[in-house]
Parts: structure tokens; C-alpha cells; sequence
């Protein structure tokens, strides 16, 4: 009887696996997304749209290069206030600066050495000696133009020392220090071009740096804006023949011109870019005592060495700017 | 069959001759004929003549004839369908496989060249002989089985073709950030970026677009391969018309069976019966497989990739030192990726998704140095070939998961091939059956159709 049950019931089974098979026609199965583990909308490769932020509008005032009075005394490194943002930085150990990495002669990793170098750089690191008795007490944070301020305003950094114009708009949110070089913005074209400025460049590609004053001024003159993620993906454009010309500061061109024996820098100055250094906002006491370092290395000839090392090629008749104190 | 009275008043009973003509019908009253219903002298009484005889039996024993050997022939085409029909897919599939794992083992090759010369930039101007020399293997390997499937129908809408023309910009683009690298020119880091945004946004995803449309293909294939079964109702339909056929003989003479029909509807039954059941075989069998080394293959071998682009990304990170923040990101949501892969039910027992964390693990030494401002220490760390160190790690990790893939792969091609031998095998006896059946029909019935010559 049990023997008749178990053999009725694999009749069944079989039967049933028959049916199941037979019926199994035209049914839709696992798709190709499904055997690789992906859901459509991952499917696409996404690219990393490039972190622009909107060029500076142009707010106008007269005291863009105005900053805070300096320290009338440089204290010993260390023995700072307590509570003061020295004393803070002091400390943690290292100074953190927001800096250019591939800037030829202002902020650049020299490939032989792995060191990062260049006038940009000179400042930083005799600001580091003043605080900590050490110019090597850096924390170097590569950042974009368009970053600078962005990292200032979130704390993320102490200082930016990266081609920094100082203007008014820039002011309203954070702080520079006093200005410690006087560059002007100029053009870089093919060693054969005749041009001689942005006025004969008419209809032909430009490039210049997003988040930036040169972008915003580029945009006056009848040329094509062609907007890069950095100055030297400027360059790469330029010698892939993807633009006709570079513009920028004269400093960092100087140092695209150094880059390129095929490349040259022309024209007159059109505008004038007063450096200076990027702080936080609240930080006064920091600028107070990095404007105090400024003038000492004006004054016992840093900066002119500085300028030899570095920015000779713009000229030996190069003079400090005068620092304009008295922001309250 | 007719009576015909005789001169003696008693009847007698005469065959009638199959085919003979009936009398015809009187004619119209007054002896008229419309033209309409003149028949034509050609067609008018071949046509009446057909239909009077296959009202006959003899006539329906020729269409029983007809209807029973189509019949049986409709049991050998759904065979030879079921048969050739398997073949083409499990041929397809295994093929696709193949094409599938080259494009993978492509975007591999490729993401590691890209990762490599990224990682040797790190290390100065003059880049190390053994990162130079695997950046050249892993970009010649890529390059090599791009053009290769460029030129196949791997790619039908040509989308690899353009890529490939990409490549070779890539690599000029490459060579430029060396040369300048290797003079002190910082403009190198902004080639090598370009090369690195070609690669990304240009060379990479009509490789992804390639190996999503052929897997696909596979999956239709597989899926359709399921539906096979459903050929079969064929085969179902043809015995119902010999089982009507063999009552309907029943019925019309004084057998109650014909064992020849009955012998050939038997046949073709027991072949559809081997039929079904090879194919609910090779469905369990491509399902195990599908789930099994298939699923693996494709989970290691995108890992694999997937790992690359992150180990790219930690380069990036630390050439951007101390802001590499956009691409830790990048890092951590590719080997998320990965290890979605790894977590997924199918994938079961690859000790590569270890290695994996044991790489990641390194990676976050990396990073914890570089957040920290040491730099140098990070540098060293992520370039160092140290045993134990992140890249040995990596190499660990890559070398583990390659060797994965390749015997997953080679049992996902075994298992996809050999799930179709059985259903071929019993398509080709399907075949046989009902040509067999055909001929037994035939025989069966004519047995009765010679009766009334």
C-alpha cells in the first residue's frame, strides 16, 4: 500500500516537472543588468563635473589692499597669547596652507626633489619660522584657484599663498594680509603669433582659470572664453593647440613661458593684481603678525631674494609694494 | 456499394469502383440550362468528382494518410528546431562569455596602465623601470584585445572604434606628462589628468555600454534557451491528430487498433517525453551554472576593475596632497561597488574579496598619513613594494582575483556548453521518431486503403 502511495506520488511529481517544463515556454528571465549586479542608473560612468565656482563679481572700493596694522613687535616663536590663533596653530604643529602645486616659480612640487617650491611658497615658510622657529612646519593642502577662498571661509586651511589678488569682494568674506607683490595680468601666445595683446586675439580661444578675476576680465574682450580647471591645464591646452592663447597674472605666465621655449609673453599689463595672503576672516591677530613678517622680510632683503630666485625673468628692476595699513 | 435490380426480380450487389462518376442530376425543368449553372466541361465535374470521392472512404483514407504522415513530420520539425535552436544558443552564449571577459579584462588592463603611470608620478621625475615596464604590458594588453573586439561582433554598433582611436590620444597624452615629469616641467600632472579625464569620460564607458549589451545578449539567449520547451507543444499537437486519426480509424473498420500508428504515435511520444525531460535538465543545469561560476566571473572580474579605478583615484589623491577629498570619495564608492559585487548571493567562496579588504586596509594607512600633513610618509607608503605594503597588497589582491576569474569563467563556458548536449541528442531522436512514425502511419493506413482495390 505504501509502496503504491510512494510511487503514485513520484508519478505525480514527474508529471508535474513535465508539465512545468513544457509550460515554462516564453518566460522572461534574470537580464543582463541583473547577471551583472547592476542597477540601470549605475550603468552610466560618471564623470566628475569640475568644482567651478562662479567667478567673483567685481564689487569696487578703495581700499582692496588695505589690511591690518602689523605687529609692532615679532614675538619669540611659541610664546604666543593664549587663546590667540598662533597660539592655536602653535599648538597643533604645523601651519596649513592652501597652495598651488603646479605653478611654475610661485607654488610648485619640484619632480626631482618632491619638495614644493617657489615665492609663494618663500612667504609661507617665513611665516612658519616666525611661529614655530622652523620654515618646514607646513601642512601643504594643494587647492585650485577656485578654491581659495571656499577653504578659507570653511576653516579648512590657515592661509592661502596661491596667486591670491586681493579686491573688495574677496574681502567681505575673508581676510588678506598686507600685499606682497604687485602683479599685473598679461598674455601668452605662440613665440610666431604677432599679437601683442587680448586686442588682436579677436574671435580666436583663450584660456584662463576657473573661479577666477582673469576669467572675469577675460570676458570684456571680443575672444572665446575657454575655462579650465587650472592654470597649467591652461598650458596643456595651449600646446595641444586647443586655444590660441593664455591669460593671467604675469608671474605664472612667466613660469608657463619657462615650461615652453615656443611660448611667449606680450603685451602691457591690463590690470593690476595686488597680492596678498588669504586668512580667515576672524583671524586678525594671524594677519597682524604675518603683515609684521612681511615688512621684516622686506626689510632685511628676503623678499628681494625671493624675487631674484624666483621672478627674476619678469625684470631686475622689480620693487617691493608699499603695505597699506589702517583696516579697522 | 449499389444494388441493381435484375431481370428475375432479385437484386445483386456490385462494388462500385472507387472513382466512379454518380449519375448525374437531372436536368432543370422545361430542359433549359442557365449559363451560370453550366459547369465548365474542365473543372466543373473534376472538382464535384474530388469531393464525391473523398467522401468516400477510400478518399478519407488518403487524407488520413496525408494528415498522419504531417503529422509526424510536425513531430520531426519541432525536433530539429528543439535540436538546432540549442545549438545556436548554447554556442552563442559560450561565445559571448568569451567576448564578455575580453571586455572586461580590457577595461582591466586599462584602468591598471592608467593607475600605474599615476602611481609612478608620484614618485618623481624619473619614474621606476618596473612601473614603466607595467605600464607598457597593461596598456599593450588593453590596446590589443580592444582591437580585437573593435573588429568583431562584439561590437556591432562600431562604438569601440572610436575608444580605441581615443587610446592612442591617451597614450600620447601619458608620454607628454612623462616627458614633462621627467624635465621638472609641472605642466606633466596637468597631462596626465587630461589623459586620466580621456580615459574616464571617453574610452571607458563604450567599454562598459559593450560588455552591458552583450551581457544582454547572454541573458536573452538564456532566457529564450527556458522557452525551448515550449517548441514542444508541437509534438503534442502532432500525436492529438494521430490519436484522432487512429480512433477515427477505430471507428470507420472492424479494428479497433492500428498497431502501426499505434507504434509510431508511441514513438514520437516517448521521444517528446526524453525531450522534456532533457530540457528541464539543461534549464536546472543553465540556471546552476548562470548562478554559479557565471555570476562569479562577472562579480570578480568587475571588482577587478572596479579596484583599479579606486587604486587610480589614491594616486590622484596624493598628486592633489592634502585635497584629495573629491577623489577619497571617488575611492570609497568604487570599492563600495566592489564589494557589492562580492556581498551578491550568487558569489560564494572568492578569497579574493579578502585580499580586497586587506588592500583596502592598506589604503587607509595611506590616507590616515597624508590627512595627518606627512606627506612624504603617505608617498612612501603607497609607493613602496614592501611586502605587506598597500601596493604588494594590491598585487595580491589583482593577482588572487585574476586567477578567480579564469577558472570561473572556464567552468560558466563547460557548464553553458554541456547543459545543451542532452536536449540536442534528444532533439536529433525526436527527429528520427517522427520520420519513423511517418512511415508507420503510412504503412497502417494504406493496410486499410488496399482493402477496397
Amino acid at each position: 500500500m505504501t509502496a503504491n502511495v510512494s510511487s503514485r506520488t513520484r508519478a505525480r511529481t514527474a508529471v508535474a516537472a513535465v508539465l512545468a517544463a513544457v509550460t515554462l515556454a516564453a518566460c522572461g528571465g534574470p537580464s543582463g543588468l541583473d547577471d551583472l549586479g547592476r542597477e540601470s542608473a549605475a550603468v552610466e560612468t560618471e564623470t566628475d563635473a569640475p568644482a567651478t565656482s562662479a567667478p567673483p563679481a567685481q564689487a569696487t572700493c578703495e581700499d582692496a589692499t588695505t589690511s591690518y596694522d602689523p605687529l609692532e613687535v615679532l614675538p619669540e616663536p611659541g610664546q604666543f597669547p593664549a587663546g590667540s590663533t598662533m597660539a592655536e596653530i602653535y599648538e597643533r604643529g604645523s601651519l596649513i596652507a592652501g597652495i598651488s602645486a603646479d605653478t611654475l616659480l610661485m607654488g610648485s612640487r619640484n619632480p626631482l626633489t618632491g619638495e614644493i617650491e617657489g615665492f609663494d611658497v618663500d612667504v609661507l615658510r617665513d611665516v612658519s619660522t616666525a611661529i614655530f622657529g622652523s620654515p618646514d612646519r607646513i601642512q601643504f593642502r594643494v587647492i585650485t584657484s577656485g578654491q581659495r577662498v571656499g577653504v578659507l571661509e570653511n576653516g579648512e586651511v590657515d592661509v592661502v599663498a596661491r596667486t591670491f589678488s586681493m579686491t573688495c569682494t574677496r574681502w567681505e568674506t575673508i581676510a588678506f594680509s598686507a600685499e606682497y607683490y604687485d602683479a599685473g595680468q598679461k598674455v601668452l601666445v605662440s613665440a610666431e603669433s604677432a599679437a601683442t595683446g587680448l586686442d588682436d586675439l579677436s574671435g580666436q580661444r583663450v584660456c584662463a582659470p576657473e573661479g577666477t578675476t582673469t576669467l572675469t576680465r577675460l570676458e570684456e574682450y571680443p575672444v572665446e572664453v575657454v575655462p579650465a580647471r587650472t592654470h597649467t591645464a591652461c598650458l596643456a591646452l595651449f600646446q595641444q593647440s586647443q586655444v590660441e592663447a593664455i591669460t593671467g597674472d604675469d608671474t605664472i605666465l612667466a613660469g608657463f613661458a619657462a615650461q615652453d621655449p615656443y611660448a611667449k609673453v606680450v603685451g602691457e599689463a591690463i590690470s593690476t593684481e595686488p597680492y596678498g595672503l588669504g586668512l580667515q576672516a576672524d583671524d586678525v591677530d594671524l594677519v597682524q603678525l604675518v603683515n609684521a613678517v612681511l615688512a621684516q622680510r622686506v626689510a632685511d632683503g628676503r623678499w628681494q631674494a625671493s624675487y631674484d630666485r624666483w621672478l627674476g625673468v619678469l625684470g631686475a628692476d622689480a620693487v617691493p609694494p608699499s603695505p597699506e595699513y589702517g583696516r579697522s | 456499394m449499389s444494388s441493381t435490380p435484375t431481370a428475375g426480380g432479385r437484386t445483386v450487389t456490385v462494388p462500385r469502383r472507387p472513382g466512379s462518376v454518380p449519375p448525374a442530376p437531372n436536368p432543370a425543368p422545361g430542359g433549359a440550362r442557365t449559363p451560370a449553372a453550366q459547369p465548365s466541361p474542365a473543372t466543373r465535374p473534376g472538382r464535384a468528382g474530388l469531393r464525391a470521392r473523398m467522401r468516400r472512404t477510400p478518399g478519407r483514407l488518403r487524407i488520413a494518410i496525408v494528415l498522419a504522415v504531417l503529422a509526424s513530420l510536425l513531430v520531426s520539425l519541432a525536433g530539429v528546431l528543439v535540436a538546432t535552436l540549442t545549438t545556436a544558443t548554447s554556442s552563442g552564449v559560450v561565445d559571448r562569455v568569451s567576448s564578455i571577459l575580453e571586455l572586461q579584462s580590457a577595461r582591466a588592463d586599462l584602468v591598471a596602465a592608467n593607475g600605474t603611470a599615476s602611481n609612478a608620478f608620484l614618485v618623481g621625475g624619473l619614474e621606476p623601470t618596473s612601473q614603466r615596464e607595467a605600464y607598457d604590458a597593461y596598456l599593450a594588453d588593453g590596446a590589443t584585445r580592444l582591437a580585437a573586439l573593435a573588429d568583431s561582433s562584439v561590437d556591432p554598433d562600431n562604438t569601440l572604434g572610436p575608444a580605441l582611436a581615443s587610446l592612442t590620444t591617451y597614450a600620447g597624452l601619458v608620454e607628454q606628462a612623462r616627458a614633462n615629469n621627467r624635465q621638472g616641467f609641472p605642466v606633466g600632472a596637468a597631462y596626465l589628468d587630461t589623459a586620466s579625464a580621456l580615459l574616464a569620460e571617453q574610452i571607458l564607458p563604450p567599454i562598459d555600454a559593450a560588455i552591458i549589451a552583450n551581457a544582454e545578449s547572454t541573458a536573452t539567449d538564456l532566457n529564450s534557451r527556458a522557452g525551448t520547451a515550449g517548441l514542444l507543444w508541437i509534438v503534442v499537437a502532432g500525436a492529438a491528430v494521430l490519436v484522432g486519426i487512429q480512433i477515427w480509424l477505430a471507428r470507420k473498420t472492424r479494428r479497433t487498433i492500428n498497431p502501426a500508428i499505434l507504434v509510431g504515435t508511441a514513438l514520437a511520444l516517448v521521444a517528446w517525453l526524453a525531450c522534456v525531460l532533457a530540457v528541464n535538465t539543461s534549464n536546472e543545469a543553465v540556471t546552476e551554472t548562470r548562478e554559479g561560476p557565471y555570476a562569479q566571473t562577472l562579480a570578480v572580474s568587475q571588482a577587478l576593475s572596479l579596484a583599479g579605478e579606486a587604486r587610480t583615484a589614491e594616486s590622484f589623491g596624493l598628486i592633489q596632497r592634502g585635497s584629495g577629498a573629491a577623489q577619497e570619495e571617488t575611492f570609497d564608492e568604487r570599492i563600495a561597488q566592489a564589494q557589492a559585487q562580492y556581498d551578491r548571493p550568487t558569489v560564494r567562496g572568492a578569497s579574493s574579496a579578502s585580499d580586497l579588504e586587506s588592500w583596502v586596509g592598506g589604503h587607509d594607512l595611506v590616507r590616515e598619513l597624508d590627512d595627518q600633513g606627512d606627506w612624504d610618509g603617505a608617498v612612501a607608503l603607497a609607493t613602496s613594494t614592501e611586502p605587506g605594503d598597500p601596493t604588494a597588497l594590491y598585487v595580491t589582491f589583482v593577482e588572487t582575483a585574476t586567477a578567480e576569474v579564469e577558472q570561473s569563467s572556464a567552468q560558466a563556458r563547460d557548464g553553458f556548453r554541456s547543459a545543451g548536449t542532452g536536449v540536442v541528442v534528444a532533439g536529433w531522436a525526436l527527429v528520427a521518431a517522427g520520420l519513423v512514425c511517418a512511415v508507420l502511419s503510412w504503412r497502417g493506413i494504406n493496410k486499410r486503403l488496399e482493402e477496397y482495390r
